[in-house]
């Protein structure tokens, strides 16, 4: 299964979005882990791409960003990141960034979420030009 | 649950007073103001029953964010269309959780089909 995660056009810019994102995650929702403990869900969305999904149909939605991450589960997974399933939608997921943060505990700032952040899309590899881009040419 | 998700017109509005009490005390938030959207968000988060969701404090004008309006949603990667669809207290009485449904058009169709609608054919 691969995950996709539409960016904007800079891998900082990316890096700050997910971390940014994040932090609204923890601000907000709360996760219970396998072992029991609950934790602060500092948590990415990202959507699923099937075999046989083009990169532009998954990302038509997204059709103002200019580039996206794409890794494999099992590749995310290797790294150290859980996926949890988020509901209705079989396609959606979050990744977990952080998962030692209870949510009593004060939140992390964006900095500090940044570093998780930025592993994440050292996973990804190279930023990917968006085939359903509405917005020109990429730079 | 699923009735609400299965219905697109769907909206739980909320109380004009308590509209007005969290208008008194929010204030613009600097980002949206910047970009010129009615909240910041992101569009990639999908809740447990499918919908976006963003915090209220993310708003320019928390009255234009009321549930049933129809918004402009802005993010690092641009700006979406949504319609409000809930104000959620269940995690801050004075931040609420803001339910989306994004709309499945772009911004600029939408204008270009009004600028065509205003055009007489004569």
């Amino acid at each position: 299964m691969l995950l996709v995660r539409a960016t904007p056009a800079s891998v900082d810019e990316a890096v700050l979005d997910i971390a940014e994102s994040a932090l609204d995650s923890a601000d907000t929702y709360e996760v219970v882990r396998p072992d029991g403990r609950r934790v602060a869900l500092y948590g990415v969305s990202v959507f699923a791409r099937s075999p046989g999904v083009q990169p532009g149909e998954l990302l038509r939605r997204f059709a103002a960003s200019p580039f996206y991450l794409e890794a494999s589960a099992g590749d995310i997974r290797f790294s150290g990141f859980d996926i949890l399933p988020t509901g209705t939608n079989p396609d959606h997921f979050d990744l977990l960034l952080i998962d030692d943060r209870t949510p009593g505990q004060p939140l992390l700032t964006v900095a500090e979420i940044e570093l998780a952040a930025r592993r994440l899309v050292e996973i990804c590899g190279e930023m990917r030009p968006n085939p359903s881009y509405a917005g020109g040419p990429h730079d | 649950m699923a009735e609400r998700r299965g219905n697109p017109w769907y909206v739980r509005e909320v109380d004009p007073q308590v509209v007005q009490r969290l208008a008194a005390t929010i204030e613009p938030h600097p980002r949206a103001l910047e970009m010129g959207v009615d909240i910041v968000g992101d569009p990639h988060r999908e809740d447990d029953e499918g919908y976006n969701w963003t915090r209220l404090r993310y708003a320019r004008n928390i009255a234009d964010v009321a549930p049933g309006s129809v918004v402009v949603m802005g993010s690092r990667i641009g700006t979406y269309l949504a319609k409000v669809v809930a104000w959620d207290f269940e995690v801050s009485d004075d931040d609420p959780i803001v339910t989306l449904d994004l709309l499945p058009v772009t911004p600029d169709a939408v204008q270009r089909a009004l600028a065509r609608s205003r055009t007489s054919a004569v």
